[in-house]
């Protein structure tokens, strides 16, 4: 029947697929009378897909699949219309049963790599070549784990295997028109505009949009998001219901920055298509960005959730000033606009700016000279997020793409972003994660030449963590032993150099080398502890649990041991914390000030433990040093405006008035219960700087708040010289 | 000598010879965690209303039985006259079937039913039930009376999560940041929005989903639960003060109202005149104890 079927439609079929192929204006007529013609559901299925509908081809599928059930086909090609419409989770299940009835049914297998490749799973390249072994040669799988290379970087190589593959007799229209345009992609990515490919593929289909949005994809994936723009809105002049183009158009001019045009480009794709989840997700997204402050000052445009904006704006000016200052001259680059930075309330949120989709891993993200990230109210301390030291790796993203117009390979960007953070950042750190120190202790790092797959392909889901350290701790060795060697390195990316060639150009050795001169700086800085790592976690485990047991002698002696092993060592499971609370309990005050000390030194940002040693400082007379603990302390949770109070009060106390008045200010732009109290204290701040006519002004919103505060109506007496 | 107005207000409300009278109860805790820490909110909770109220029974441990509560509430409707205000707080945990809602006692638990006709009989005219235990969202509509005030931890029976509004209803009526209106006093209305923004903080601090929604319901009754400042006594005012800070107050409380009416440097002018009358008139020999 199957045979049948596929013989009795396929001229039909075809000459419609040539028409479309050619971007003929009869195809959609052509594929309609063929499915009122068809008395097979499969092929009415797939000339109604083809005809644009969904629904239609939907309903013969299910047709086909219960008159022909054991057909792997069939439900393969089903479950490929479900991709089509974005419902992934019913195309997987297709593919699945596709595969349970033929284990080599090839549409299947290609269509699970592809969900897999579209949700940045591990592993897909691995599933390509397992269809290549299965069927020698198939095209589509050749020309998918072509894409797959090119985004990897290895350009010359899919060159040459598309080249060949288009040198085959017996190629379908539409898979020469795909082939031209992975082709053209790799011309995108080398710069050699314009391809001649794409007038080949536009001769052959002028509506062929993925000449244009192919090329755009790898852009975006190389991260030159301005030539994405510019492609996608190629493509989607070539073909303007190629609503997928609209919908990656629209996404990528949000990363520049052009939200009306991105508007625009979504409402459109959401019209010609309202199940694309990227879409309506990032619609939805700019609806939400209506509602952010704005905070603009030169070179810095900063969007947050609106009362948020007042409390996180000086931290963000401040960093962002400082990275104008310190970045520019170390990377030798300055923006040519403002930075924009935005920083969101919900990590979902943030994934969607991003990605189009929640559920995303990373937490902050660098478009060219827009900064997205989740906001301190996203996460926090607690789940060892830093949010400045996070801003301060995002904007040293500015610098790296910036410096080399967007051409610096992902391991680089990244490890000068993890060096900065430890070296420049707010927060420094000289603390590793235990999971780097086991995978350099397990020989598993990666070779410099292939780090960049740590990060784009990881193989297992630590690969990334240990990627990012590992991309740090490189580019620190760099910074140290090969002078001017992080700027030769981008000078060499900026000129089209991949890292193999950027390390021999900028650093004199061949990549191996640089591997095996890491390796040796590696062994000689954890070598002792790579060697204990297991009694040093012991130690950690029984420090907490002696801890959470009150088991104070215990706790101090495991502790000990554990610092003693890795004083550095100050991520949330650190060996100071018990230590201190040890220490505390047993009222060794000497050793908890030291412990306190030595934590707040290496970078440790627990709010117990700041707070306990501000107090400490404070009553043994440290007091400007319990401020800088107050001020981290602040910068960690600056979102909790009664700590921003008290810091005020603090800094009051110590005369830096206008410190006090900004910390009073942030505490009432967070929205303090008790507000006439806020704007009591913003008035005293003032009036202690002289102002007495804001001072006035905010007494008397105490006093509209709150008629019978009498230390509101004091201070107006006192302002009005009444006393 | 800020307790000038909060006087005034409270002998505005309830007239010259109305008395608050209260009843506390800590239900069971069911761990020993828990009883230790009813029993400390129901005693704290207590502490604080005794500075105003005429009398504050509390009943926890093995004494709060359902017969016991049953008595005391009888009791209160027997001393609470018309004029009166009366306060009962329970506090503890409850449970809810989709049908009844039970108060945890030791012993057999009381319904939402039964505590409803226990306070149909309170004659007191005005009345504040604060419900601080899971489920207690399902008595909102069971203790609905035109006369009474009902603050519940949760917005429905269905929240049947251990709440934590009992702690911070308990910790505002000692904390000055509740008292947002600066008078010296936390009222009812300031204890509950207190309380419902720090259970809100409470689960967004620790990122979980929020699993008590407060709810206060019912007439606005005016009525002061605690007094801060250690509690000190207000002073006399002298004669004629207290009439005209009540004028300034309407005065102030009808600029306030037409703030939209002025440009705003004319409003604050305003503004001020009028405080810094109710400054000087504060300050007057007698009102400070100066």
């Amino acid at each position: 029947m199957m045979v049948a079927w596929v013989l009795a439609g396929a001229v039909a079929l075809a000459d419609c697929r040539a028409l479309e192929v050619r971007g003929a204006p009869g195809a959609e007529p052509c594929y309609r009378e063929l499915a009122a013609a068809a008395a097979d559901p499969a092929l009415r299925a797939e000339a109604l897909w083809s005809a644009g509908d969904v629904q239609g081809a939907n309903a013969a599928f299910r047709q086909a699949v219960a008159a022909a059930p054991d057909d792997a086909r069939v439900r393969a090609r089903w479950g490929r219309l479900f991709l089509d419409v974005h419902q992934e989770a019913d195309a997987e299940a297709l593919f699945s049963e596709a595969l349970a009835i033929d284990p080599d049914e090839v549409e299947a297998l290609l269509g699970l790599a592809k969900l897999a490749l579209g949700r940045f799973e591990g592993g897909v390249r691995a599933r390509v070549e397992q269809v290549l072994e299965r069927h020698p040669g198939h095209f589509d799988a050749e020309l998918l784990l072509a894409r797959m290379r090119l985004e990897l970087g290895e350009v010359e190589a899919v060159r040459a295997t598309v080249e060949r593959l288009l040198e085959r007799g017996e190629i379908e229209p539409q898979q020469r028109l795909d082939a031209y345009a992975v082709l053209a992609a790799a011309d995108a990515v080398q710069d050699r505009v314009p391809s001649p490919w794409v007038a080949r593929a536009l001769a052959l289909n002028a509506r062929f949009a993925d000449v244009h949005a192919v090329p755009a994809r790898l852009l975006v994936i190389n991260r030159r998001y301005r030539e994405a723009v510019r492609r996608y809105q190629q493509a989607v002049a070539v073909n303007p219901e190629d609503w997928a183009a609209h919908a990656e158009l629209g996404i990528n001019l949000l990363r520049v920055n052009r939200h009306r045009e991105a508007r625009r480009h979504l409402q459109l794709a959401y019209h010609g298509d309202p199940y694309n989840a990227l879409t309506v997700n990032t619609l939805r997204l700019l609806d939400l960005l209506d509602g952010f402050a704005t905070v603009e000052e030169p070179g810095l445009v900063m969007r947050a959730p609106r009362e948020q904006a007042d409390a996180l704006a000086p931290y963000v000016r401040a960093e962002a000033r400082r990275a104008r200052q310190q970045m520019a001259e170390r990377y030798g680059y300055t923006p040519e606009g403002p930075v924009v930075i935005e920083l969101y309330e919900h990590h979902d949120d943030f994934a969607v700016r991003t990605a189009g989709l929640p559920g995303l891993g990373i937490l902050g993200a660098t478009f060219g000279d827009v900064v997205v990230m989740d906001g301190p109210a996203a996460k926090g301390i607690a789940d060892g997020f830093d949010w400045l030291s996070a801003l301060w790796h995002e904007l040293a993203h500015v610098y790296t793409l910036g410096a080399t117009d967007n051409r610096v390979s992902r391991w680089f960007s990244e490890g000068v972003s993890v060096m900065e953070e430890r070296q420049h950042g707010p927060t420094r750190q000289r603390s590793v994660p235990l999971g780097f120190l086991e995978a350099l202790a397990e020989d598993r790092l990666l070779p410099v030449g292939e780090l960049d797959e740590g990060f784009l392909r990881p193989r297992h889901p630590a690969q990334v963590g240990i990627s990012y350290m590992q991309a740090g701790l490189l580019c620190e060795l760099i910074d140290a032993r090969f002078d001017g060697g992080l700027t030769a390195m981008l000078r060499a990316y900026r000129a089209g150099r991949d890292t193999a060639a950027a390390v021999r150009e900028a650093l004199g050795v061949a990549p191996d080398e640089l591997d095996r001169l890491f390796d040796e700086h590696l062994k000689r800085r954890f070598g002792e502890l790579l060697g204990n790592l297991e009694t040093f976690r012991g130690a950690v485990r029984e420090a907490h649990d002696a801890a959470a047991a009150e088991s104070w002698p215990a706790a101090l002696e495991a502790a000990q041991r554990a610092v003693a092993l890795y004083p550095e060592y100050v991520q949330g499971d650190s060996a100071y914390l018990p230590l201190a609370r040890a220490a505390e309990a047993l009222g060794r005050d000497e050793l908890l000030d030291r412990t306190l000390g030595a934590y707040f030194d290496a970078g440790g940002r627990d709010p117990w433990a700041l707070r306990r040693y501000a107090a400490r400082l404070q009553q043994t007379g440290g007091g400007e040093q319990a401020l800088a603990v107050w001020d981290a302390l602040v910068r960690t949770l600056p979102l909790d405006g009664d700590l921003r109070a008290e810091y005020g009060d603090r800094l009051a106390a110590a005369g830096r008035h206008v410190d006090a008045l900004a910390a009073y200010r942030a505490a009432l732009a967070l929205g303090p219960h008790d507000r006439a109290h806020a704007h009591l204290r913003v008035a005293r701040a003032e009036l202690n700087l002289g102002h007495v006519e804001d001072a006035r002004r905010e007494v008397l919103r105490a006093l509209e708040l709150a008629p019978r505060y009498d230390a509101a109506l004091d201070l107006l007496l006192e302002l009005n010289g009444e006393r | 000598m800020k307790l000038v107005f909060t006087l005034v207000s409270l002998l505005a409300a309830a007239g010259a010879f109305a008395e608050t009278r209260a009843l506390v109860i800590a239900g069971l805790g069911g761990t020993p965690e828990y009883e230790t820490e009813f029993q400390r909110q129901a005693h704290e909770s207590a502490e604080r209303l005794r500075a105003l109220a005429a009398d504050v029974v509390v009943l926890a441990g093995p004494e709060a039985s359902r017969e016991r509560l049953q008595g005391e509430l009888a009791a209160l409707s027997r001393r609470a006259a018309a004029g009166d205000t009366a306060v009962v707080l329970l506090i503890g945990h409850g449970s809810f079937d989709d049908r009844d809602y039970r108060f945890n006692l030791p012993g057999p638990d009381p319904t939402g039913a039964d505590l409803a006709a226990w306070l149909a009989e309170l004659r007191a005219e005005r009345q504040l039930v604060v419900v601080a235990t899971s489920a207690s969202g399902a008595l909102q509509e069971l203790f609905a009376d035109p006369r009474r005030a009902v603050i519940t931890a949760t917005r429905s029976g269905g929240e049947r999560n251990v709440t934590v509004f009992s702690h911070y209803f308990t910790a505002a009526l000692s904390d000055a940041s509740a008292d947002t209106d600066k008078d010296g006093y936390v009222s009812s209305v300031e204890a509950f929005r207190f309380a419902e923004t720090a259970v809100a903080g409470h689960y967004e601090q620790r990122k979980q989903m929020a699993t008590e929604h407060p709810v206060l319901d019912g007439p606005e009754i005016p009525l002061q639960l605690a007094r801060l400042d250690g509690g000190a006594e207000p002073s006399p005012l002298p004669a004629g003060a207290g009439e005209r800070l009540a004028e300034l107050e309407a005065e102030i409380a009808a600029l306030k109202a037409n703030k939209e009416d002025y440009e705003p440097d004319d409003y604050y002018a305003r503004l001020q005149s009028l405080l810094l009358e109710v400054a000087l008139l504060r300050r007057q020999p007698g009102t400070d104890g100066s």
